[in-house]
């Protein structure tokens, strides 16, 4: 048996975001606190170059970065705990993240050092399984049917709020390298099943501890 | 109260301390952590309540 896909997906998706750490990582739903998704996968650019026959030659350029963009309503700048959906003020600021009320942003510099942006493993899931709490874990259910775009070592590039219609809104945008450093890993993927249970499954993702593992 | 790293890596970050202190704490696999408030970072688990609720206990 196999589930049925519907005509398309609409309305509602789950968001999941992980912070890399390693030896585990730091994960946060955020589907509460987001109202649009834009994924720009990877460019793949090229042009044609005439050559003296009259034809042309296909000239591959390398890939460019991909992003994913979620406009969000975040309300405070606490970095919550495993139900997140507060906000992104510190995982843009970076730093150690303050846990304790008052929260503060991270204000110290290190002058002439380099200092790390975080990174975040973004994944997305459109799903029917009613069982389904996380774009991160795996589907469960018999003939649910599910689509899932997953990117890694994706930095937040952009953090812009705006109060020009009356609510706090911000838009955020991950960007992420289309391989690894070694060339020997794409660093986002698309997933899809229709019968979520058994072999068949879409998988959970693993925790976010190697920056750039799917496994 | 007092939370734990229920993690696999080392946590850090900043909290207040049980004396009310804000600091930077550096939090390896199951050890905990003492504040006077409420700790919110996915990773830690609160294992104890206010010593105050627990004395009423």
């Amino acid at each position: 048996m196999a589930g049925t896909f519907p005509q398309a997906w609409e309305e509602v998706a789950l968001v999941t975001i992980s912070q890399f750490a390693s030896g585990g990582d730091l994960t946060m739903q955020a589907a509460a606190m987001t109202e649009t998704i834009d994924i720009g996968e990877p460019d793949y650019p090229g042009e044609s170059v005439n050559n003296l026959a009259g034809g042309r030659i296909w000239k591959q350029s390398p890939q460019e970065d991909g992003e994913i963009t979620l406009e969000i309503y975040p309300t405070n700048a606490s970095s919550g705990d495993g139900e997140n959906n507060l906000g992104l003020f510190q995982q843009f600021v970076g730093g150690t993240q303050d846990t304790t009320e008052p929260i503060a942003s991270f204000t110290t510099g290190y002058p002439g050092v380099q200092v790390s942006r975080n990174r975040f493993r973004v994944a997305i899931m459109w799903t029917d399984d009613a069982a389904q709490t996380s774009a991160e874990a795996a589907t469960t259910t018999a003939d649910a049917v599910a689509l899932r775009f997953v990117a890694m070592g994706c930095r937040i590039t952009s953090h812009k709020s705006a109060f020009t219609d009356g609510i706090l809104k911000t838009t955020v945008t991950f960007k992420f390298p289309a391989m690894n450093k070694a060339g020997a890993v794409k660093m986002s993927k698309w997933e899809s099943t229709n019968d979520g249970d058994g072999a068949q499954a879409i998988p959970a993702l693993p925790d976010y501890d190697d920056d750039d593992s799917w496994s | 109260m007092e939370y734990k790293n229920v993690t696999k890596g080392i946590l850090k970050f900043r909290a207040h301390d049980s004396k009310g202190i804000k600091k930077e704490f550096e939090l390896k696999p199951n050890d905990t952590v003492e504040s006077d408030r409420e700790l919110s970072l996915g990773g830690l688990e609160k294992i104890k309540s206010k010593k105050i609720k627990e004395s009423e206990e």
